[in-house]
């Protein structure tokens, strides 16, 4: 597999300015792993809501049971894995613990699969929901494979009522950088935040499941996802010069995820930025901004070297420059992948703010920010946002956001909007022309 | 080890990897800018080897050819001259922009936008600034490379304005405003409807235009002598 890294920059600035942007594209290709991450292997972990709430309708676990047992038919040999079922505790519903025994991952085959297949059928659901004993069990079943690529997958229905923030903040510290976990919230019971909260930790993905019967092909698709992971733990690293802050490093597609907080020093001018495990055939989008010293007019700087790295190996790299001019129509244009990120990720705040300023009554502030997150979507052929948008206001004209609020709106149509307003959409082709080349770099 | 124009030991060899300057271009144009090291054939005047023409005498490097003397003005096209001709013509006394939170104008929007539900500020009185040169850029600030001369972004906080919006220019006769392609609009004298982007508008000394949600530009000469 190789990676190629390119930067997308206006690299000319006015005199006097310090502010460097870039987005840069990282491009994996090709399935096989490089040599030195041979014998790769994945390791599941499926965390299941079973508290009392699963039964309230009873069409939930039953919905769940059936969609754990078919996922679990369709794990490939040899992938370790293991089911937790998690309420006020955390359960190991499947493989079980020998008495005085460590909880240890299985290997899948036709013995476990059947196996896990008949518990998973007979999941109880009582009690309520404690989400990190959940984690901090998996995070136990992990260790058994440490050199695995970890994933795990949790559904739940309801709010991590019976332990604080604090407790799930403490497990998730424990559990970030050792496995990865996509979050999933079936009906309108949970909350949002937390789940976000959860994968932003451990760098998944949070979706809602708006119907039990959606449940079987969302499984279907974690595992697809995870079977096509090759390289764990892959980290962007971020040079910037002596005397520079690195303003912020954000992930802006698929989706956008602020990982500027995540950065281990690797030296004082050197940090390391987690991006989790990746497949053959994936492409995401990064908008750094460094601010530098300014330089005087015709001098020329790195301001940043973004290098990907898999274990010590960098394995492509892009350079982020900064070559200060007095020609203000060199330093005047915005990259237009720049411009497009800027904008994704202000729709995805106008969305933020526009929801919490409906749930809090202020109608005036919902209506400007939603009616903002319209024109931002519309103007920029995001569609998917744009019709979760229409579930939430009445569009009157796209173009400028005159937008008014619909006075009933379903729960699961504003959750959806919530969950989904981080998704964004890549910058149009004609925008930009000049796509990277492949292996540049690798 | 390579050692970078600022006598960093840098483990790159493409840019220090210590302050990011760059090492190759520094050892291809050893200080250029201090000494210029080309003089002009014609006249002798030092100038930087990228120039292509001579500053003092106009000498084109590329043809080693003296500029021509101007064509006498085309009759099919007076405007165009006039318009090279005025800046120099009036250049000299600054001129002056008051800008001002327009309650009334802000009220006629108020029924069309979503925008205006954002809270009119309330302590931005008129504030006048002088314009020296010919022609001034109205927006806002941004970090990445718009400074205008008519800076809005703290004086009316407005946020209907465009990073680049518009240009205020002193022509022979008074003024003129040409709209920057601003999301907005920029409106002359009141008018309802906004001016077409990149068309110069003429504008009377003590005309004004209004830009984004509420913020109204008036423009005079100061010879006019009523600054407040």
């Amino acid at each position: 597999m190789t990676f190629s890294a390119s930067a997308y920059q206006n690299e000319y600035l006015p005199e006097g300015a310090t502010e460097v942007h870039a987005v840069v594209t990282v491009t994996s290709e090709g399935g096989v792993a490089p040599a030195s991450a041979s014998g790769t292997e994945r390791a599941v972990v499926l965390i299941v809501d079973s508290s009392g709430s699963m039964n309230q309708p009873s069409s939930k676990i039953r919905a769940a049971r059936e969609a754990l047992a078919v996922a679990i038919s369709e794990l490939p040999d040899g992938t370790w894995f293991a089911v937790i079922a998690g309420s006020d505790l955390a359960t190991p519903a499947y493989p079980p613990v020998p008495p005085g025994g460590v909880p240890q991952l299985v290997e899948a085959s036709d013995r476990t699969r059947s196996e896990a297949t008949s518990v998973a059928r007979f999941l109880v659901a009582q009690g309520g929901t404690a989400i990190s004993t959940w984690l901090d069990l998996a995070l136990v079943f992990f260790a058994s494979r440490p050199n695995a690529i970890k994933l795990a997958y949790l559904l739940t229905d309801g709010q991590n009522q019976h332990e604080s923030p604090e407790t799930l903040a403490a497990a998730l510290a424990r559990c970030s950088g050792v496995f990865q976990c996509d979050a999933r919230g079936v009906g309108a019971d949970w909350r949002v935040a937390e789940l976000r909260q959860i994968t932003s930790a451990l760098l998944g993905e949070v979706d809602i499941i708006k119907s039990p019967d959606e449940m079987d092909e969302d499984f279907h698709a974690f595992l697809e996802r995870a079977m096509g992971k090759t390289v764990a733990d892959v980290r962007l690293r971020l040079w910037a010069p002596q005397g520079a802050t690195v303003q912020f490093v954000r992930q802006v597609a698929p989706t956008i995820e602020d990982l500027t907080d995540r950065a281990t020093a690797v030296s004082p001018l050197i940090g390391d930025f987690p991006t989790g495990a990746w497949a053959g055939d994936e492409s995401r989008d990064y908008h750094v901004c460094v601010k530098v010293a300014p330089g005087a007019v015709g001098e020329e700087r790195l301001a940043a070297r973004v290098s990907l790295m898999v274990g010590d190996l960098a394995v492509s790299q892009a350079l982020v420059r900064a070559i200060w001019t007095n020609d203000e129509a060199q330093s005047a244009r915005i990259d237009p992948a720049v411009a497009h990120y800027t904008g994704q990720a202000e729709l995805a705040a106008a969305i933020r703010e526009g929801l919490d300023a409906r749930t809090s009554g202020d109608d005036r502030t919902a209506t400007i920010k939603l009616g903002r997150a319209v024109q931002l979507a519309n103007a920029s052929g995001n569609d998917g946002t744009v019709r979760l948008l229409q579930k939430v206001v009445d569009v009157e004209d796209p173009a400028t956001g005159t937008v008014r609020l619909k006075r009933d709106v379903e729960a699961l149509d504003e959750m959806a909007l919530d969950t989904r307003s981080t998704r964004t959409v890549r910058v149009t082709k004609a925008a930009n022309p000049a796509p990277p080349a492949p292996g540049a770099g690798a | 080890m390579t050692t970078c124009p600022a006598g960093h030991q840098s483990g790159t060899d493409d840019y220090c990897d210590v302050c990011g300057l760059a090492i190759a271009a520094a050892t291809t144009t050893p200080a250029a800018s201090a000494t210029p090291s080309l003089a002009c054939a014609n006249c002798g005047t030092a100038h930087e080897p990228a120039d292509v023409f001579c500053e003092v005498c106009g000498l084109d490097f590329t043809t080693g050819q003296l500029p021509a003397a101007p064509p006498p003005p085309s009759p099919a096209s007076p405007s165009a001259s006039a318009a090279t001709a005025t800046p120099q013509a009036s250049s000299g006394a600054p001129w002056i922009v008051t800008i001002e939170v327009d309650k009334a104008f802000f009220d006629t929007n108020a029924t069309e936008t979503p925008d205006s539900a954002i809270a009119l500020p309330a302590d931005r009185g008129p504030r006048d600034i002088s314009v020296q040169g010919d022609e001034a850029l109205v927006g806002r600030r941004s970090n990445s490379g718009v400074y205008p001369e008519i800076d809005l972004t703290g004086a009316t906080d407005d946020p209907g304005v465009s990073r680049r919006h518009a240009r205020l220019r002193r022509t022979a006769s008074a003024f003129e405003v040409v709209d920057e392609g601003s999301t907005n609009g920029t409106r002359v004298n009141g008018a309802a409807d906004a001016i077409p982007p990149s068309q110069p508008v003429p504008l009377a000394d003590g005309g004004y235009v209004h830009v984004g949600a509420w913020t109204r530009l008036t423009v005079r000469s100061a010879a006019a002598g009523t600054t407040a």
